[in-house]
C-alpha cells in the first residue's frame, strides 16, 4: 500500500511538473507574461520608456503556429502604399514581402494592393461571386459588415500565437460581432492636428501652441484668413469619401454629439445622436468656418486630405488633421520641389508642428483608426481556403516586428508588444511628432461597430455636412435629416 | 393547317441556314453570358431587399417595393432633372460643335490634317485622366481658370465651379462636351463625304448662299448620320459615370448626381442592391427605347433601298 501511494504521488508530481512546464513554455502563456504594458500609464514618457526593451523573433514565433516549411497557397488583398504615400512606406512594404517569402518560401502568395476607396466595393463584389481572397486587411470600419453576414472565419489572437491582452481593447471591439472575434488588429492609429508655425506667427498667433479647443480652432482659422488671405483649417467634406468622417467625427464627439452613442462608455448603437443640440453645435462650427468666415478652402466640398497636401506644402494652408505619416510625405514633397518652390517647401517642413486634436465641451476625441486582418471562410474564397497559410500570414503581419514596421510613418503597431521593440525605439528617435500622435491613442473612439457603419460614416455624415455647408439645408435641418436617415437605416428601411 | 405550314416553313429555313447559325452561335453564347444573364439577374434582384447584415442568398422578397421606393424618393425628381439636363445639353452642344468642326474641316486648307488631329485629342484622352486634370483646372482655390480670372481683373477671387451647387452640373457638362464633340465631328465628317459635290456646285451656280447650300443640300444628306450620332451620344451620356463620379462624387449636396451615380452609390455605398437594381431596370427601359429608335434610324436607309 505504501509503495502504491508512493507511486501515485510520484506520478502526480511528474504530471504537475509536466503541466507546469507546458504552460510555462506555451506561446500563449509566454505572450501573456511578456505583455507587461500598462495602458493606464500611457503617456509619451511611458511609450519612450518601454521602447527597445524586448526582442522578438517573428519567424520563430510564427513557426509555432504554422511550420516554416509549410507548403500552400495564399491570396491576400489590402491597401498598401499609393502615390500619396511617403517613399519609406513603399520600401518597408517591399521588405515585408521579402521577409515573408524568406520565412515561408513554400507558400505561394498572390498579394493585391487595392486602393482604399475601392477595396470594400471590390471585396463585396468578389464575395458575391465566391471569388474573394483568403485573407483581407480592411480598415477598422470595414470588417463588421462581413462578420455580420457570416463571410469571415472566427479567429482569436490565441489562434495565431498571441493573447487578447496584446491588443487595444478598442481595437478588439472593432473585430467583435455578437461576442466573437473575427479578425486581428494589424495597426491602430490616431490622427493629430498639424500646423505651420510660421503662418501662425505671421497671423499673430502663438506659433508653438495649437488651438486648445474646437472653438479656438474656428477663431484661429478666421484670424489666419483675415490677416493673410489664405485658408486656416483644411476642412474635408467630400461625399463618398472615408477621409470626411475621420476629420468630422472628432469634432462631433468633442462637442458631445455622435452618430450613435459610440462615444459613451457602454454604447448600445441604437441611440441616434446626430441631431442632439451638441451635434448641431459641432455642425454649426463647420458652417461658421465654411460659410460665415470663409476661412477654409472653398474646394473642401470636393477635397480629400490628398488635395490638402499641395496647398500645405506651398505654405497656403495653415492647419490640417492628418496621420503621423504626413510629416514624411511633406519631406518627400519638399525633396521633389524645385526652384523657388523648394525654398518654400523646406520652410514649411521646418515649421511643421504636431499637437493634440482640440478638445470640446465634452471631451478630446479622435477616431480610433487602423486596420484589421481577416480570414475569409472557405466557401467564399476563389479556389478554396488554405487556413494554415492564412494563419501564417496573420501571425506574421500582426507580429510585434511587422505590426510596428508596417505602421512606420502612418500608424502604430496593433500588437502592443510592438511598442517594446527596437523598431519602436528607432521610430520614436527618427520620426518627429510620433510621441504626439501616439499619446492620442487613449482618446480614440471607434466608429459604431455595426454593419451599417460604412453607410452612416461615408454617406450620411458627409451628406449632412454638404447639405449644411452649401446652404441646401439649414444646420438644424441637415442634422435632423441625417438623424432621420440613420433611424430609417437602423429600422430596416 | 396554316400555322403548321408556317412553322414547317420556319423550321425549314432554320435548317437550310443552319451553318449561318453555327457561325453566330459563339457570339450568341457570349452575349447570353455577359449581357442576358446580368440583365435577368438585375431584374430578379430588383424585387428583393438586401439588408447590410444579410448575405445575398438570404435576401427578402418585397415585390415592387423597390420601384415604389425609387420613384417616390425625395431625390428621384432632382436626380432625374439633373440627368435630363446632363444628357440633353451634352448631346445637343457636342453635336453642334462637332458639326461645326466637321464643316470647317471639310474644306481643304493649310494645316487641316494637324488641326483634325488636335481636335481628336479630347476623344482619345482617357476619361479618368481628363476628369482629374479638369478637376484641377476648375479648382476653387488654386485652379488655372480662377487664377487667370483674378489676374485679368475679371474676378476678385477664384471662381467656384464645382464646389457650388448652382454651377457644378454645368461645369461637368462642359468637360463632357469637350470630350465628346470630336466623336460627333468624326461621324459627321464621314457623313459629309456622301454629299455630292456636283449638287453643291450646281446650287452655288444657281445663286444659293452658304446657308442655303447647307440647309437645302448638305443637311438633308446628313439626316441619317445625324440621327445616329445624336442617339449614340444620348445613350453614352445617360450612362456616363466617370466624369461626375471622379470630379464631384455627385456633389456638392447631390447637385451633380445623375441616375448612374445614384445607382452606384445605392449599390456600392449603401449596399441596397435591390433598390439599385430597380433603378437600373428603369434606366435600362429608357436605354432600350433609345436603342429602338437608334436601330430604326440605322436601318431606315436599308428599308428605303429595299423598296
Amino acid at each position: 500500500m505504501k509503495s502504491a501511494f508512493s507511486f501515485a504521488r510520484t506520478i502526480g508530481t511528474l504530471a504537475a511538473l509536466l503541466t507546469t512546464a507546458a504552460i510555462a513554455f506555451s506561446p500563449m502563456e509566454a505572450s501573456a507574461q511578456d505583455t507587461s504594458i500598462d495602458l493606464n500609464k500611457w503617456s509619451p514618457d511611458y511609450v519612450r520608456s518601454i521602447a527597445g526593451t524586448a526582442k522578438f523573433d517573428t519567424a520563430g514565433d510564427c513557426s509555432k503556429v504554422v511550420p516554416l516549411d509549410y507548403k500552400g497557397k495564399l491570396s491576400v488583398w489590402w491597401t498598401g502604399p499609393n502615390d500619396a504615400s511617403p517613399d519609406i512606406e513603399r520600401t518597408i512594404n517591399d521588405q515585408f514581402w521579402a521577409a515573408w517569402k524568406a520565412a515561408y518560401p513554400n507558400i505561394e502568395t498572390d498579394a493585391q494592393n487595392v486602393n482604399y476607396n475601392v477595396l470594400l466595393d471590390k471585396f463585396r463584389t468578389a464575395l458575391l461571386g465566391n471569388a474573394a481572397p483568403m485573407v483581407v486587411r480592411l480598415q477598422i470600419l470595414g470588417g463588421v459588415e462581413f462578420a455580420a453576414k457570416g463571410y469571415l472565419h472566427q479567429i482569436n489572437p490565441e489562434d495565431v500565437g498571441y493573447a487578447k491582452a496584446d491588443f487595444w481593447p478598442g481595437a478588439l471591439k472593432s473585430v467583435t460581432w455578437e461576442g466573437k472575434t473575427y479578425g486581428i488588429p494589424t495597426n491602430n492609429e490616431t490622427m493629430a492636428l498639424i500646423w505651420n508655425a510660421k503662418i501662425f506667427k505671421d497671423a499673430g498667433l502663438d506659433p508653438e501652441n495649437p488651438p486648445a479647443t474646437w472653438d479656438d480652432l474656428v477663431a484661429y482659422s478666421k484670424q489666419i484668413h483675415d490677416r493673410l488671405g489664405i485658408p486656416g483649417y483644411g476642412l474635408v467634406a467630400r461625399q463618398n469619401a472615408g477621409n470626411t468622417p475621420f476629420r468630422f467625427m472628432p469634432q462631433l464627439w468633442a462637442y458631445g454629439g455622435g452618430a450613435l452613442d459610440e462615444a459613451t462608455d457602454s454604447p448600445n448603437y441604437k441611440t441616434v445622436m446626430l441631431n442632439t443640440p451638441a451635434a448641431k453645435r459641432a455642425l454649426q462650427a463647420s458652417y461658421n468656418m465654411y460659410v460665415r468666415d470663409k476661412s477654409v478652402p472653398v474646394s473642401a466640398l470636393t477635397n480629400t486630405q490628398n488635395e490638402n497636401q499641395a496647398p500645405f506644402i506651398a505654405g497656403k494652408l495653415a492647419m490640417v488633421i492628418a496621420h503621423p505619416s504626413e510629416y514624411a510625405k511633406m519631406m518627400d514633397l519638399s525633396a521633389k520641389a524645385t526652384g523657388a518652390d523648394k525654398k518654400i517647401a523646406e520652410e514649411v517642413v521646418a515649421n511643421m508642428r504636431y499637437g493634440l486634436i482640440p478638445k470640446g465641451p465634452a471631451r478630446r476625441a479622435v477616431v480610433f483608426g487602423g486596420s484589421n486582418i481577416h480570414i475569409v471562410k472557405d466557401e467564399y474564397v476563389d479556389g478554396g481556403q488554405d487556413e494554415m497559410a492564412a494563419k501564417a500570414l496573420v501571425c506574421f503581419w500582426t507580429s510585434p516586428e511587422w505590426s510596428t514596421k508596417l505602421a512606420w510613418t502612418g500608424s502604430n503597431p496593433g500588437n502592443l508588444k510592438g511598442f517594446r521593440t527596437e523598431w519602436m525605439k528607432e521610430r520614436l528617435d527618427s520620426i518627429r511628432f510620433l510621441d504626439v500622435t501616439t499619446s492620442m491613442l487613449p482618446s480614440g473612439i471607434p466608429f459604431p461597430v455595426i454593419p451599417e457603419a460604412p453607410e452612416i460614416m461615408n454617406i450620411i455624415v458627409p451628406d449632412m455636412l454638404q447639405n449644411a455647408l452649401t446652404g441646401a439645408m439649414t444646420v438644424d435641418a441637415a442634422a435632423d435629416d441625417a438623424a432621420g436617415k440613420v433611424e430609417d437605416l437602423l429600422g430596416g428601411f | 393547317m396554316g400555322n403548321s405550314s408556317r412553322k414547317d416553313g420556319l423550321l425549314a429555313q432554320i435548317i437550310a441556314h443552319r451553318v449561318d447559325y453555327l457561325y453566330v452561335l459563339p457570339a450568341l453564347i457570349v452575349m447570353l453570358v455577359v449581357i442576358a444573364y446580368p440583365i435577368y439577374y438585375t431584374v430578379e434582384l430588383s424585387f428583393y431587399k438586401t439588408p447590410a447584415n444579410l448575405q445575398m442568398k438570404d435576401k427578402i422578397f418585397i415585390g415592387l417595393d423597390n420601384y415604389v421606393t425609387v420613384l417616390t424618393s425625395r431625390s428621384f425628381h432632382k436626380v432625374t432633372v439633373n440627368t435630363v439636363i446632363w444628357t440633353v445639353a451634352s448631346t445637343i452642344v457636342a453635336f453642334l460643335l462637332g458639326l461645326g468642326a466637321a464643316l470647317s474641316l471639310n474644306r481643304e486648307f493649310q494645316g487641316r490634317g494637324f488641326l483634325r488631329a488636335l481636335l481628336l485629342i479630347p476623344y482619345v484622352v482617357s476619361a479618368v485622366s481628363a476628369s482629374l486634370i479638369w478637376q484641377w483646372i476648375y479648382h476653387s482655390d488654386f485652379g488655372v481658370i480662377g487664377a487667370l480670372a483674378v489676374e485679368l481683373g475679371l474676378s476678385e477671387e477664384p471662381i467656384n465651379f464645382i464646389d457650388n451647387i448652382h454651377t457644378a452640373l454645368a461645369s461637368l457638362i462642359v468637360v463632357n462636351i469637350w470630350r465628346e464633340f470630336s466623336f460627333a465631328m468624326i461621324m459627321l465628317m464621314a457623313g459629309l463625304q456622301t454629299v455630292p459635290d456636283s449638287l453643291l456646285r450646281a446650287a452655288q451656280v444657281d445663286g444659293a448662299n452658304a446657308w442655303n447650300r447647307f440647309w437645302h443640300v448638305t443637311a438633308p444628306h446628313l439626316k441619317g448620320v445625324s440621327m445616329v450620332t445624336v442617339l449614340l451620344l444620348m445613350v453614352a451620356n445617360f450612362n456616363s459615370f466617370i466624369i461626375p463620379w471622379i470630379m464631384t462624387g455627385g456633389g456638392p449636396a447631390g447637385a451633380s448626381d445623375i441616375w448612374i451615380t445614384q445607382i452606384y452609390e445605392l449599390a456600392f455605398g449603401r449596399q441596397r442592391w435591390g433598390t439599385a437594381s430597380a433603378y437600373s431596370v428603369i434606366l435600362f427601359v429608357v436605354m432600350m427605347a433609345l436603342g429602338y429608335f437608334y436601330v430604326k434610324a440605322l436601318t431606315r436607309g436599308d428599308d428605303r433601298r429595299a423598296e
